[in-house]
């Protein structure tokens, strides 16, 4: 079985995932985990779409 | 002093069980959540990395990244094994999805020798969990503290490193006070105080 994904579905299924097990390991009632999965989360995206917006400048 | 031993023993093997079945050793502990929702997503890594066609590594010392991926991979404990034994046609190098692929299969394992970590330590009693509280029963100064607040052994010093401070006039600190989150575990030095002298 194969899976295919843009870049972005790759970068939005990883975040997600990594923000997931953060909030799971470090927080302890649904919602927290809810509310810092979101943060984390939205944290991964912009700093992902901020230094890819960063390297435009930089491009060869 | 043979508690401690033993403790710490089960601590490991709490750790080992982490490792090799991702989420075992919070199950152990009575941790349901935290461990199906760290099996649930180490496995979902593990499975988009290899349905990625991601790069597994093998052991080598030639090159050091592909020594640290391997590294990174073994943390995904049997998954591991179980992504070996399954072909999926090799890694796709041609495309970047292959590469993302092995990013996600190494954070797996990476992720999962956090939580085996995580679960080891709360064996341990090195970390308090109220809503889930380990099965282990730690014999640590912390626990002893936290057990009983208002007694004599509850002085929060004893739960602080040795070279944070002295234990010297600290008084508890309610948990919901605005200052809780500030460092006031230093007593605050006399006005007259004067620096030792230097040698």
């Amino acid at each position: 079985m194969t899976l295919t994904l843009t870049h972005f579905q790759a970068l939005l299924l990883f975040a997600l995932l990594i923000s997931l097990a953060f909030a799971f390991l470090s927080k302890r009632t649904f919602g927290d985990r809810a509310r810092y999965t979101l943060w984390s989360m939205l944290v991964f995206l912009t700093a992902a779409l901020g230094i890819a917006w960063l390297m435009y400048f930089f491009q060869r | 002093m043979h508690d401690s031993r033993h403790n710490s023993f089960l601590a490991l093997l709490v750790g080992i069980a982490g490792w090799l079945v991702p989420g075992a050793g919070h199950v152990l502990l009575g941790m349901w959540s935290r461990g199906l929702g760290v099996f649930t997503i180490v496995a979902a890594l593990a499975w988009t990395g290899l349905a990625l066609r991601g790069r597994l590594f093998a052991f080598t010392t030639d090159d050091f990244f592909d020594l640290l991926g391997f590294l990174a991979d073994c943390g995904a404990g049997s998954f591991f094994y179980f992504a070996l034994q399954y072909n999926n046609g090799g890694p796709d190098v041609a495309h970047a999805a292959g590469d993302y692929g092995t990013r996600f299969f190494a954070a797996s394992g990476v992720l999962n020798v956090l939580a085996a970590v995580d679960a080891y330590r709360l064996a341990r009693g090195d970390e308090q969990d109220d809503d889930e509280a380990p099965a282990a029963a730690p014999d640590s100064a912390t626990h002893a503290a936290t057990a009983a607040p208002n007694s004599a052994d509850a002085d929060p010093a004893s739960q602080l490193p040795a070279a944070s401070g002295t234990s010297a006039g600290i008084q508890p600190m309610p948990a919901n006070s605005p200052d809780a989150a500030l460092d006031e575990t230093r007593a605050p030095a006399p006005a007259d105080a004067k620096e030792p002298p230097r040698e």
